[in-house]
């Protein structure tokens, strides 16, 4: 390990709960949470015994999101889009209407192509950038930029295409 | 639409994509979930400074080594490096890659996936490229035309047998002896004469879907598995859920025994006699998953097994996931049940008295809890004596009795399983794997593996099964 490594407890505790929140967004769920944080953390403490790190965030965050999806694929649960978006209020209403579409984003999410579904999480998730996620994936800037899109626009159609189903039923 | 600079600072509200995504970050962090999982992580690296003296020492000796290698890697990279290339190493400042494994792609959806003959040495494919196949052979997508059912009895030969049957598409489930294809419809297709047919008891209302179908251990009788939305309030209900229910059908009148609640996304399990049924079903005041039996035909409850009383691990779950029933299975002879939850707890019961043998935890090799072994797949031992129980590409075998666990497999190279049973002679298991995506051109998979058997004794990792008869 070179001289300028942080400890590995200092690693935990400044960047784990960056790579906590970008689980918890993507699978909303604590149980779950816990256990792909545990995994991402388990991938990290055997990189720090094995290898210099330049940005614990970024690797922590992608293998955090790795894990997460790896989660929400398997849960395979159910989950039925509103007919109408609400606007997420801070009042109690608004709150669990939030609930509720932030569950039907996670849905969607995984059943998405996998290359558009760890894009997407990095980008609005894990709150990298284009350059950061291409850095990460070992893809372009560019690429990440039509992953996102595509990414963007399947969740778009999933959203209309239930909509429409609901409004003729 | 969302800003693409660093930072996210407003979001479109007539675009539902920027919605759900404000929605999802709007959900505080749980703090004590948090703290939880950073002081077990810090701990890791001081029990092992504290615990094992070898391991520092020959630490030591490895890392003079790794900074000559690593040194001269750099060099290497330096020269090598064009600029305005990518850099695959991304975070790492030398040596190897970062080791952040990529998905498991737990649901890419390989379109050959396996049926399985729960009493026959047989199993299908649907569908397949033209010609015969062997087992865990890659195919091209672009040879899956035209569709063709396989047909594989692994007891005589690895390759397949191509059926002149038109693939009936749509969710099937295979009739125990293997003569049936049945669709979710109630279309049947005898897969010896090409007859098809169509079964009664099958007709569902425009608000109800069904979600699984199971044949019993004879055939006679088969269990839909139901999902009803008749009762979806007009106005959005976040604790709302779509209502399962069982209807056990008598598949040679269409006669209907009965329906009645069941646990969504459960498998029940006839007893091979067809004495009874077990399922799991929500409790109407907590919605918890309990287990239960029913005599067969009458449907009338026999028995209710007791899952959780007093067990600590229940705390945790926020959303009654650790109630949640993934898998159920009966004994040869009748006289244990076996259901399986959400977080890696696994019961036993005596059919008859109600009595719990067994409440098995899965733990990792580490001692801690494998909170990801929901055992969808059980198996009984001819005796009763082991159970084989499978999450996905984890495996472990239990004494009924005892809670011992003579075997435990768990790697990320090991695919996942559809079915599992025991040998004859009770001393392995066969399982076959689901069929696994091959290579991806852009984000679309352009090849799949076709289903492979494997053979387990609980020792090592599970071997494809390599003696056919026939093809010896």
């Amino acid at each position: 390990l070179s001289e300028r490594s942080p400890d590995w407890v200092t690693i935990v505790r400044q960047f784990g709960p960056l790579a906590f929140q970008t689980a918890w967004r993507i699978l909303g769920h604590i149980q779950d949470t816990e256990d792909a944080v545990q995994d991402a953390l388990l991938e990290a403490l055997r990189t720090y015994r094995r290898q210099s790190v330049v940005n614990w965030g970024g690797l922590l965050r992608t293998a955090a999101t790795h894990r997460a999806l790896d989660r929400l694929r398997k849960r395979r649960k159910l989950s039925v889009l509103p007919a109408d978006a609400p606007a997420p209020h801070a009042d109690p209403a608004g709150i669990v209407a939030a609930r509720e579409l932030a569950d039907w984003l996670r849905s969607v999410l995984a059943e998405l192509p996998d290359r558009q579904a760890e894009v997407f999480s990095l980008r609005y998730f894990a709150e990298l950038t284009n350059p950061e996620i291409g850095e990460a994936l070992g893809i372009s800037a560019e690429a990440v930029a039509v992953a996102l899109h595509k990414a963007r626009a399947n969740i778009a159609t999933k959203w209309s295409v239930v909509n429409d189903a609901q409004r003729n039923s | 639409m969302m800003k693409t600079s660093d930072h996210r600072t407003s979001y479109d509200p007539h675009d539902p994509v920027d919605l759900a995504i404000a929605a999802a970050l709007l959900e505080p962090i749980p703090c004590e979930p948090l703290a939880r999982t950073l002081k077990t992580a810090t701990a890791w690296e001081l029990e092992s400074a504290g615990s094992a003296g070898p391991w520092w020492s020959s630490r030591w000796a490895t890392a003079a080594i790794a900074a000559s290698l690593a040194a001269a890697i750099l060099v290497s990279i330096h020269l090598v490096r064009r600029p305005g290339g990518v850099d695959r190493q991304a975070f790492v400042q030398h040596g190897e890659s970062p080791k952040v494994q990529s998905f498991t792609f737990f649901e890419k959806f390989p379109v050959t996936n396996p049926l399985v003959a729960e009493r026959a040495p047989i199993f299908v494919v649907t569908p397949g490229p033209d010609q015969s196949q062997t087992l865990g052979a890659e195919v091209l997508r672009k040879d899956l035309r035209p569709i063709r059912l396989h047909v594989w009895d692994w007891s005589q030969s690895k390759r397949s047998r191509v059926l002149d049957i038109p693939d009936p598409r749509g969710a099937q489930t295979l009739s125990p002896d293997g003569r049936w294809l049945l669709g979710y419809s109630g279309r049947g297709t005898n897969l010896v004469t090409a007859e098809v047919r169509t079964f009664d008891g099958f007709a569902v209302t425009n608000r109800q879907g069904i979600s699984h179908v199971k044949y019993s251990g004879s055939g006679k009788y088969v269990a839909i598995l139901i999902v009803d939305r008749s009762d979806e309030p007009a106005w959005k209900d976040p604790a709302w859920r779509p209502r399962f229910f069982l209807r056990i059908v008598e598949l040679a009148s269409g006669r209907i025994l009965g329906e009645f609640a069941a646990a969504g996304n459960v498998l029940s399990a006839f007893a091979p006699d067809d004495a009874y049924i077990v399922y799991a079903f929500p409790a109407e005041a907590t919605r918890q998953h309990r287990v239960a039996r029913r005599d067969l035909p009458s449907l009338q409850i026999a028995a209710e097994y007791t899952t959780y009383g007093d067990v600590g691990n229940a705390s945790r779950s926020v959303d009654n996931s650790a109630f949640e029933c993934v898998g159920t299975a009966c004994s040869a002879d009748g006289s244990l049940i076996a259901a399986a939850f959400y977080y890696g707890e696994v019961f036993v019961w005596e059919s008859a008295s109600s009595k719990r043998l067994l409440q098995f935890r899965a733990k990792r090799d580490d001692g801690t809890r494998d909170t990801f072994f929901g055992a969808e797949l059980m198996s009984f031992s001819a005796d009763g004596g082991r159970l084989a129980a499978v999450a996905g590409s984890r495996l472990a075998m239990i004494e009924t009795r005892s809670g011992e666990v003579t075997g435990y497999h768990y790697s990320p190279s090991t695919p996942e399983f559809a079915h599992v049973r025991w040998t004859d002679d009770g001393r392995r298991v066969l399982l076959v794997a689901r069929s696994q995506l091959g290579d991806f051109a852009d984000d679309d998979p352009v090849s799949e593996f076709l289903p492979n058997v494997y053979e387990w004794d609980g020792t090592k990792e599970p071997q494809p099964l390599k003696a056919f008869a026939a093809d010896d």
